[in-house]
């Protein structure tokens, strides 16, 4: 009796051992979504699958293809919405109603579709899709590297450019909304990160903890770090409105102008000034030129008591004049400076970029 | 110096010349290489595979799983382009060789995704590349350092 005991647990030691591999390489292909970044780099997860391979992957799944009522299936690289419409008879419009996808393109590999013939969609229900986008990623594919070189086509180089441009701009602002390459759903939670960052930055009055709230957000995901590396060194590289005060008064000497950050409040004129021109000049450290261009513009109003107010607004340097002391304008300048970047907030592109610039100016101003 | 060593230099200096030749006629062919013919990819993971029908000229691609559909392409110039426009829908394919580039080029949505195999050696019927770099729209981007093969079945 002993012996048989013994017999029938190797018996099921050995089956064990033999079929182990082959479950579980079947539960692996049945959902093969997940992998290392290079296995979902690679070209044949981005190559629509023709029904066929969506009817094999169903067969996969151990799904019988006359009985889907609401049946579950986990999405797989390379499929469409198309291809999944025509592998199993269920239109795209029914697709969409029953797994609740509009306003977007997109499908995610790993995801669970249901696939339910019964029912009808209602009239008039037009999702807005494209059903023969390929199954997308929720997370944004990267082993390491930030930068990528690559060769494009000369056919598609012109579109390639302008993503590419897209993407340069969407790291200088820290707003990887239109990432072209993360994810999607990285880029909404960056840019729902963005707007608390900036809804801090305008308002709260503590700089300090704003600079390290936007760093500590943009830290969330790798494409986001990039971003915030690329914001670094556009850091290092720009002037604060405060930097160009200062140089302006060791450029003045003992001139009549007088020096101040901020909009001068209501008493003050805007400066017709060559913001481009001051901006270079500042980032080069020619504060003489700076001031010779403030003069130029100035032109009679260059006397004495004139306070020359500086403000940066994103890439912009606005320049106003007070021709008289007038200390109420200065003590209400940071409380201006918070309502017009308040106000500035309907500027899609120059807001986040005037917001992060604010972050730069507060920076430096810790530094000094 | 004795004759012996001699001749064994020379095998050795021939050895590296024959070798090196090789590979620098290996690593800058691709470009010689693909244009009008059909070639059979096979995925990192080793389950996947696509079929690329390069264009006799011009940088069109079809990029399909199906290996009849990549072969019906090569029939001819009008076949090809027949098969390239029935495919546009799921995006449309260019590609690049250059030196020991190849790159392929999806496009869809007015998106571009784009993977650049490097260190590529081509050789008879077979492509070997040591690694790929990738830009994906929507996706990533990023350069892996794993071998993928490429083999002419016609």
């Amino acid at each position: 009796m002993k012996i048989n005991n013994k017999k029938r647990l190797a018996a099921v030691f050995m089956t064990a051992v033999l079929a182990g591999p082959v479950l579980a390489s079947s539960v692996a292909m049945a959902d093969n979504a997940t992998g290392s970044p290079a296995e979902q780099a690679d070209i044949t997860n981005w190559i629509a699958n023709t029904p066929q391979q969506v009817s094999n992957n169903m067969v996969m799944q151990h799904i019988d293809m006359n009985n889907l009522n609401g049946t579950r299936y986990i999405i797989q690289w390379g499929d469409t919405l198309s291809s999944i419409s025509a592998a199993t008879g269920i239109s795209v419009a029914k697709l969409c109603y029953d797994n609740n996808i509009q306003n977007a393109n997109l499908i995610y590999a790993g995801d669970v579709l249901i696939l339910n013939r019964n029912g009808d969609v209602p009239a008039g229900y037009n999702p807005n899709v494209n059903p023969n986008a390929v199954a997308q990623t929720r997370v944004t594919i990267n082993n390491g590297p930030k930068t990528v070189n690559i060769y494009a086509p000369k056919s598609v180089k012109k579109i390639y450019n302008e993503q590419v441009d897209n993407l340069k701009t969407d790291d200088h602002s820290n707003n990887s909304e239109n990432n072209a390459f993360a994810a999607p759903a990285d880029a909404k939670n960056s840019t729902s990160d963005n707007q608390q960052s900036q809804q801090s930055t305008d308002s709260t009055s503590d700089s300090e903890s704003d600079s390290q709230e936007s760093s500590s957000t943009s830290a969330k995901t790798k494409t986001r770090n990039a971003a915030a590396t690329n914001h670094g060194k556009h850091r290092s590289s720009s002037v604060s409105a405060s930097a160009i005060v200062s140089g302006l008064e060791s450029a003045a000497g003992d001139s009549k102008l007088s020096f101040e950050e901020g909009d001068g409040g209501e008493d003050a004129e805007q400066v017709d000034v060559d913001s481009a021109v001051i901006l270079k000049a500042a980032k080069k450290g020619d504060y003489a030129k700076v001031l010779s261009e403030i003069k130029d513009a100035l032109g009679d109003k260059a006397k004495d008591g004139t306070t020359v107010y500086i403000e940066k607004d994103g890439n912009e340097i606005n320049v106003y004049a007070v021709e008289s002391d007038n200390s109420s304008s200065k003590d209400s300048n940071k409380d201006d400076e918070d309502s017009d970047s308040q106000s500035n907030d309907n500027d899609d592109d120059s807001n986040s970029q005037a917001t992060n610039d604010n972050q730069e100016t507060d920076t430096t101003d810790d530094d000094d | 110096m004795q004759k012996k060593t001699k001749v064994i230099i020379s095998v050795i200096v021939a050895i590296v010349v024959v070798l090196g030749g090789f590979y620098l006629y290996a690593s800058h062919s691709v470009a010689r290489h693909v244009p009008g013919h059909v070639y059979e990819y096979t995925s990192i993971s080793g389950n996947q595979k696509a079929y690329m029908t390069f264009a006799k000229s011009g940088d069109e691609v079809v990029v399909t799983p199906s290996r009849d559909k990549a072969l019906k392409a090569n029939d001819s110039d009008s076949a090809f382009q027949s098969v390239y426009q029935d495919e546009a829908d799921q995006g449309k394919w260019n590609y690049e060789a250059k030196g020991s580039k190849l790159t392929l080029s999806k496009t869809q949505d007015n998106k571009v995704s784009l993977w650049q195999y490097n260190h590529v050696l081509a050789f008879g019927k077979k492509i070997h590349s040591s690694s790929f770099s990738y830009q994906i729209a929507n996706a990533g981007q990023g350069v892996d350092r794993k071998a993928t093969n490429f083999e002419q079945i016609r």
